[in-house]
């Protein structure tokens, strides 16, 4: 176990009957970490995070929080808390309760507790609604007070299911700026589970990206978006434009690849290792394609039509057409950019552009 | 159409609107007002409360005041009945005892109710209707016949006695068991778990399990985490299930009849009497209004409370 890692699962699997929710997954999260387990649907993040908090135990391998091993420490004895997908919020209970109730077993006095209750509600933003009844909150408003409750007795590490979830799109991303800076400033490891890549990729120093109860990458966000290391990763992490290639030669960090109709291309190389003649696949990005009206000097372009344009306010997103490629190639272009009237016009014959280090490599089968 | 021809058109006129006047009076106000699907609905119901709830209610209330002397009734205004009642120490006791009695009863079936309740709504998983199914298997038999049934278990030579006195645990047969209190509580609670297990269940099965692991993760054990959520977000079915068990039994004569004895005996016992043996109908009547008032009261008391321990105001 690395020491600077303040949550370390190692080995961890999951069976619920005969259905393997979670396998073998080792990660460690250090501490003051925004780390978020991103993945479609019962891919097993949700289990894992509910591994953390003590409500389901692993069938096999350990999981350590704070160097502690967690194997026979119950829900209630662990460093954690959780915020729920729900907000869970105690209906019987006004703000105040809610906020302060894993403060009982403190003993503090009416002055203390509100003392407390108080700080949180300020930290929360919502000064004064000590006293408004669960029933009376609204839907960001119940998520604030979930947060509350859950940091109140300053946890070590805060779990969060999927909590933006519910909230419409602008208090969601308020919400994320928000939780962020949050977590920032009270310096807590939190481990955020979410299906929406956009929120992951917003708020976290580090993803894990899964899938069929595996982990396929854990990298920043950064590294995540520019240098996916897996089909699966590159398209479940905004748009990719995928071409099929076979190397030519793979040397010194760079590679030259056959992309047929695409010409040959040369990319960097991410610590890969290709041999000659290995099918592969080209991996460029939307926005990293840039759609020209003329042809201009130099490599790294190709010609086609458009066949479809989407326009989006900020952006617009073409579909074009290239000779002897199956799917047309999507290219997302700010608007302030797009080079003169008229050139996404559907039929229109168009060049599209890129940079050689905006080709990603990817092995064929994965 | 023209509107002078109107006072006749509504009975007449042509194919779509052809109704008689009051239907189509009618249709129009059940369609606009909400109350009045409502009452139409409740209607059967309402009818029924009113004729035979609410009118012998009254009729009870009125009688109550009025005075008997051997098979004359008259119909005066007079506190006598009431004066009667509070003149009379074994009657006060009598009621006294009831509510005791049926106090005890409420409780001692909230205690085996809940825990019933809560295995269903917890821990069972699949055929939960097979099992509601089976705790209302005892009333397939009467009430009478249950109530005999207990009459047999706890006797001087039941069940119990035969069996202790067989395996020389005792050497004469107790007595306690039976024509007392204690015998008129345990029949009650038996009789009348399926009516608390019911309410709580459901009130048991709408709670949030989300909540409960929230409690769990913010610091408490099984037992915090019982009183400070289960207990209260279940309180409306203990409320439910206390008042389906405690204001029938308070009334219940039956059992007392058989199972209590002289020291078991009930305030529907006495007023059962007035109006058979004794023959003194207002004086039943006035004792039916104080014990109403009785349960109301008690009721009123209860409510207040269980409020406060579902906001934990205590």
């Amino acid at each position: 176990m690395a020491n600077e890692s303040f949550i370390s699962i190692q080995d961890v699997s999951k069976d619920f009957g005969v259905v393997r929710a979670v396998d073998r997954v080792s990660i460690d999260i250090a501490q003051g970490e925004f780390f978020s387990l991103l993945g479609p649907s019962g891919c097993g993040k949700t289990t894992l995070l509910r591994m953390l908090a003590g409500f389901e135990f692993p069938t096999s391998g350990e999981i350590f929080i704070d160097g502690q091993p967690m194997s026979s420490v119950p829900t209630n004895h662990r460093p954690v808390s959780m915020v729920f997908q729900n907000y869970a919020i105690f209906p019987h209970l006004n703000v105040s309760q809610n906020i302060g109730y894993s403060l009982r077993k403190d003993r503090l006095s009416k002055a203390d507790f509100n003392a407390k209750v108080g700080e949180m509600l300020d930290l929360i933003k919502l000064p004064g609604y000590e006293k408004r009844a669960s029933h009376e909150l609204s839907g960001g408003e119940r998520q604030r007070v979930a947060l509350a409750r859950a940091l109140v007795r300053r946890p070590k590490v805060l779990l969060l299911d999927e909590p933006l979830g519910a909230l419409d799109k602008q208090l969601r991303e308020q919400m994320q700026l928000e939780l962020r800076a949050l977590q920032k400033s009270v310096g807590i490891t939190f481990v955020f589970v979410t299906h929406d890549q956009e929120e992951a990729l917003t708020m976290s120093d580090r993803i894990a990206v899964m899938s069929k109860g595996r982990y396929l990458q854990i990298d920043t966000p950064t590294q995540l978006y520019e240098s996916p290391t897996s089909r699966t990763v590159a398209d479940f992490i905004g748009t990719m434009n995928f071409f099929e290639a076979q190397v030519k030669d793979a040397q010194n960090g760079r590679a030259h690849i056959d992309v047929g109709p695409l010409g040959s291309l040369s990319a960097p190389l991410r610590q890969q290792k290709f041999a000659a003649g290995q099918r592969v696949l080209a991996a460029i990005r939307p926005e990293k394609i840039a759609l020209l009206a003329e042809p201009k000097p130099g490599a790294n372009q190709v010609k086609g039509q458009v066949d479809t344009a989407a326009y989006l306010g900020d952006r617009s997103h073409f579909y074009v057409r290239i000779e002897g490629i199956e799917r047309p190639v999507a290219v997302s272009a700010q608007n302030m950019q797009t080079a003169g009237p008229g050139v996404g016009d559907p039929d229109r014959q168009v060049w599209l552009s890129w940079a050689e280090d905006a080709v990603v490599i990817l092995n064929a089968d994965d | 159409m023209v509107d002078g021809t109107a006072p006749k058109a509504g009975s007449v006129s042509g194919a779509g609107t052809g109704r008689p006047g009051l239907l189509s009076w009618w249709r129009q106000l059940y369609l606009r007002s909400e109350g009045v699907r409502g009452y139409s609905l409740l209607s059967p119901t309402l009818l029924l409360m009113v004729f035979a709830i609410a009118v012998p209610l009254l009729l009870l209330f009125v009688a109550s005041f009025w005075t008997q002397h051997l098979l004359d009734i008259t119909p005066t205004f007079v506190f006598d009945n009431y004066l009667t009642f509070a003149e009379k120490d074994s009657y006060q006791k009598l009621l006294w005892r009831s509510l005791k009695i049926s106090g005890f009863v409420t409780v001692l079936t909230l205690l085996l109710a809940y825990p019933m309740a809560y295995f269903i709504a917890f821990r069972i998983k699949q055929n939960k209707l097979m099992w509601i199914i089976l705790i209302t298997v005892p009333f397939w038999t009467s009430y009478l016949l249950r109530v005999f049934a207990w009459k047999i278990i706890l006797g001087y030579n039941g069940v119990i006695n035969s069996g202790l006195l067989t395996l020389g645990w005792i050497q004469a047969p107790l007595e306690f068991l039976l024509y007392n209190q204690f015998a008129v509580v345990l029949t009650l609670a038996h009789a009348w778990a399926a009516f608390a297990i019911l309410p709580i269940y459901v009130s048991l099965e709408k709670i949030d399990r989300t909540l409960l692991e929230a409690a769990t993760v913010l610091g408490d054990g099984p037992v915090m985490r019982f009183f400070r959520v289960t207990l209260p977000l279940s309180m409306p079915g203990v409320v439910a299930a206390a008042l389906l068990v405690f204001i029938p039994t308070v009334g219940d004569y039956i059992t007392p009849a058989l199972l209590g004895g002289p020291k078991g005996l009930m305030i529907g016992n006495l007023i059962q009497l007035q109006f058979a043996k004794a023959n003194n109908w207002p004086m039943g009547a006035a004792l039916s209004v104080i014990s109403l008032l009785a349960i109301t009261l008690v009721v009123c008391a209860f409510l207040w409370f269980s409020k406060r321990v579902r906001t934990q105001n205590l």
